[in-house]
């Protein structure tokens, strides 16, 4: 060593020796941020060890290679260890086929053996390692959270197992045994238990008897082994939406391509499938997890990290705890590919989530390893050069959490400092602009945070214009802060395709679907297919925001086929047949290839006669008419995806032909008498739940040869969906038509005057009416006054606003305004509808409010 | 591409042959004649049907 070097040496030393002497009573809490806080001690061996042994406490917060080395030579230090490092130690273990041992040593729990062993799940070759009885318990384990997975291990290592070793295998997982060699299956090819796993004609013989089986009773499906359940489910889609939620989650566990087939809207707590799904997502390879989080679309990230919405006093469609914790589990480079895609997953995974209850200690404990966590992340995202400019930047942030823990919570601020990651986390913003600038940002967004003064806050908001321009070479500027933006990455260029007006509402309703646009934006290839297929969606479904949410939905099931007439021409019917299969959802019957298409009709047409072939339950029929004519399910459990709750039943349920026929738009009929006579022949078909007639309408269909049109069917649910407000307002009575009502036909409806109060009362009247409960600004109804069973707020118009969403139930249009938009979109009453006793209180009422009373009144209308 | 299948989806709104011919199955039905037949939006419909 260098005279220099050493001289070095002796000053870092000198360094360390005086930063540990300043440690001396201090507090754990304060260790930990003096820590984090010089990075120029982040690999000093003096501190570090120092840290280990005076304060194990603290050994979650070292440096990653440090904490591994140093635990494996002092395993009585494992409990200490981040779950990062305790996770590469036990890795290295699984490696090493030393697991049981040392598990035995560290004392592990029952959880904690049982998390530690799903690691065989990305170690498939150290499974090959084991024998006897460890091999058969993890197997017997890992076949129990996720059979698939499992199936995949063994398919990797079967050429390596040694007969003995598969014995113990199949102990484990009797199923395992069909990728056995021919010579360990020999062997049980007579025992029963086993000879139904195997190939061959025992095999074929015993699952045609089951499925022979289920169409006699669809009950017995989920005590069927999972192979048998997934052969079944092809061969007839309905069926998922028609088991529990349990049977569900293992079976798209094991294939997860069957969710094309499910209803999400229908199934009951469909956010416990799922959690279900993802519970062992942390050991998936990227790539699963891109697929499962971001291609079918069941873990985007959120614009928001609050779940409590102070402003509408309503719980939002955000995080919940349980799904944090389940993202904090993926390790670093799986978090990383997310964060690529979308920077808002970032917030996700270092949020400290805590209970209310916690102790303080406890919630300090989270925060800072949290912060730990961050760095950690921020460091391997970035690498050393930008964190050394940040890492002080990103401690700041968690100190001012830290010392606020009372004041502050993730789950009900809406301005949470964790927004500030939407910054820290985008690499067009770190990259592109100088570190003075952001630094100088997230300083004033933390001093003025709370600050409602112009003086304060106009500088901020100019200073991230000019921070977001730099980032993505434009010039814009909005009068918004950082809190506002759900995502920032709604100004790459690459989304530039979309209608502006539909992109910042598809961004503002920030509730599914923006990782998987933004996955879809920046892959190039992708990116160019997707334009077309999207372009072709708004020919079909119109431009607007559903449109968007249905493409980004669905894209991932038309890649292939759209890659594969990429450049080749279509005939007449195959191009018929093509828009046929975009125009239907979730591509059912997986068509990627263009020689599939010129058949695709006829396809279509023997999977009905073979789907309904097996049905006797006319609420299923009717959904599988309803999916052939219409293109959607009769109810919910018709449809397949995340979105799609339009249904057939909610049409028979909100139009009447004759309101249709009398509707106008600027002085023109809307619907033509085709359309209407449709509708009229949807209403009477489904009246009825019989389903002989069901069939024999089919079976006519078909020997008249009426091949479906589905393109023009949806274009009468465009129009119903895009006057849905106008026909509403066209159809209800407002207080103008019973005044002139009332001066023309005074045996319908009698005016009169009860202290001040105008009251009109009608005879025996029926008609449409806008209504509200309580007035709220969020619920209302449109229905007949027939069918309210209260007094309910009258209103005259319904103001057309996207934020609107319709719902139907027993006869009945349940409209619901976005609580967001409320103080937008409030009607004001005009008049309160009595169906019952008129009294004197609700005319007191109706004279503080200056509201006028009309009172129904009629023996057979209840 | 796109500007052929936009042509065609087009064409496809405007092509009323499969509603027409939903309506006209249905109204033809025998089944459907012997259970609707005291069904006034029924009647109504078929009228419609023979007039359009």
């Amino acid at each position: 060593m260098s005279l220099f070097k050493k001289m070095q040496s002796r000053q870092i030393q000198k360094k360390a020796n005086s930063f540990i002497k300043s440690l001396s009573n201090k507090s754990e809490k304060e260790i930990e941020q003096m820590y984090l806080d010089r990075k120029e001690f982040e690999n000093n061996e003096i501190v570090l060890s120092y840290l280990f042994f005076k304060h194990p406490s603290l050994i979650r917060i070292l440096p990653l290679d440090f904490q591994v080395s140093r635990i494996n030579s002092n395993l009585s230090k494992f409990r200490y260890g981040s779950n990062e490092a305790k996770k590469q130690l036990v890795s290295s273990w699984l490696t090493d086929n030393k697991f049981f041992m040392n598990a035995s040593v560290v004392q592990m729990t029952d959880e904690e053996y049982s998390m530690y062993i799903r690691l065989y799940f990305q170690q498939p070759e150290d499974v090959a390692k084991l024998y006897m009885d460890d091999l058969r318990r993890v197997i017997e384990i890992l076949s129990k959270i996720d059979l698939k997975a499992t199936e995949d291990i063994i398919l990797k290592i079967k050429d390596d197992l040694t007969d003995r070793q598969w014995e113990f295998v199949i102990l484990g997982c009797p199923s395992m045994v069909k990728f056995a060699t021919q010579n360990v299956q020999n062997k049980y090819s007579e025992d029963e238990t086993y000879n139904l796993y195997l190939n061959g004609s025992a095999r074929e013989t015993y699952v045609e008897k089951k499925l022979e089986k289920l169409k006699e009773d669809k009950s017995l499906l989920k005590t069927m082994p999972i192979d048998v359940q997934r052969e079944y489910i092809n061969k007839n889609p309905y069926m998922v939406n028609y088991i529990d939620n349990d049977s569900l989650i293992e079976l798209l566990k094991y294939d997860i391509d069957l969710l094309r087939f499910v209803s999400f809207p229908s199934l009951k707590d469909n956010q416990d499938v799922i959690y279900g799904l993802i519970e062992n997502i942390e050991n998936k390879s990227i790539k699963d997890i891109i697929n499962i989080f971001i291609n079918k679309g069941l873990v985007n990230a959120k614009g928001k990290l609050y779940r409590y919405d102070s402003n509408s006093e309503d719980i939002s469609y955000q995080y919940t705890p349980k799904l944090l914790k389940i993202i904090q589990k993926l390790d670093i480079n799986q978090i990383i590919s997310l964060i690529m895609t979308d920077v808002n997953y970032s917030l996700a995974y270092i949020v400290p989530v805590y209970n209310d209850n916690d102790s303080i200690e406890e919630k300090e404990k989270i925060i800072i390893d949290c912060n730990s966590r961050c760095l950690y992340l921020f460091k391997t995202y970035y690498g050393e050069e930008i964190y050394d400019k940040y890492y002080k930047v990103i401690n700041k942030i968690f100190n001012e959490y830290l010392t606020n823990i009372s004041k502050y919570d993730y789950s009900k601020d809406y301005n949470a400092l964790f927004d500030l990651f939407k910054i820290l986390f985008n690499k067009n913003i770190i990259t592109k602009n100088n570190v003075e600038k952001v630094t100088i940002f997230i300083g004033m967004s933390l001093l003025y945070k709370n600050s409602t003064k112009e003086s304060t806050n106009k500088p901020t908001i100019k200073l991230l214009n000019d921070i977001i321009n730099t980032a993505y070479d434009i010039n814009i500027t909005i009068d918004k802060d950082i809190y506002d933006f759900l995502s920032l990455e709604i100004f790459d260029d690459r989304l530039s395709f979309i209608n502006k007006e539909i992109l910042e509402d598809y961004f503002k309703y920030n509730f599914v679907h923006i990782s998987s646009l933004l996955f879809i934006a920046k892959a190039k290839k992708v990116n160019e297919l997707f334009k077309k297929y999207y372009y072709i969606m708004i020919s079909i479904f119109g431009d607007n925001k559903e449109t968007l949410f249905k493409s980004v939905e669905n894209f991932h099931y038309y890649i292939d086929i759209l890659k594969d007439i990429e450049d080749k021409q279509l005939s007449d019917d195959e191009e018929k047949n093509f828009i046929d299969l975009i125009a239907s959802f979730n591509n059912n019957y997986a068509i990627t290839q263009k020689s599939e298409l010129s058949n695709y009709d006829m396809t279509l047409l023997k999977k009905l006669v073979g789907e309904l072939s097996t049905v006797t339950d006319s609420e299923v029929v009717n959904n599988l008419l309803c999916k052939y004519l219409f293109n959607k399910g009769y109810n919910q459990k018709g449809n397949t995806g995340l979105l799609e709750t339009d249904t057939i039943e909610d049409i028979c349920n909100s139009f009447d032909t004759d309101t249709l026929l009398d509707f106008k738009y600027n002085n023109e009929s809307v619907f033509s008498k085709e359309e209407i006579d449709l509708i009229a022949m949807i209403n009477i078909l489904f009246t009825t739940k019989d389903v002989d007639l069901l069939l024999s309408y089919i079976e006519s269909l078909m020997n008249n040869k009426i091949k479906r049109n589905i393109i023009s069917i949806i274009n009468i649910f465009n129009k119903l969906k895009k006057y849905k407000v106008d026909i509403i307002n066209d159809s209800i009575v407002t207080l103008n038509e019973i005044e002139l009502l009332s001066a023309q036909r005074s045996d319908l409806i009698k005016k009169s005057i009860n202290n001040g109060v105008e009251i009109y009362t009608v005879f025996n009247q029926d008609f449409k009416v806008l209504c509200s409960l309580q007035n709220d600004g969020i619920y209302y109804l449109y229905t007949n006054i027939s069918e309210l069973e209260k007094n309910y707020y009258g209103y005259s118009k319904l103001i057309k606003n996207s934020s609107i969403r319709f719902t139907n139930k027993d006869s009945r249009t349940y409209i619901k305004v976005n609580k967001d938009n409320k103080t937008k979109t409030k009607l004001k009453p005009e008049f309160i509808i009595v169906v019952g006793k008129l009294t004197d209180s609700i005319i007191n009422i109706a004279k503080k409010n200056n509201l006028k009373v009309v009172e129904v009144k009629g023996d057979n209308l209840w | 591409m796109v500007d052929k299948l936009k042509k065609k989806i087009s064409d496809m709104k405007k092509d009323t042959k499969a509603m027409k011919g939903y309506v006209e199955c249905f109204c033809e039905s025998e089944k459907v004649n012997e259970l609707f037949k005291h069904s006034a939006e029924f009647r109504k419909l078929k009228d419609n049907v023979k007039k359009n």
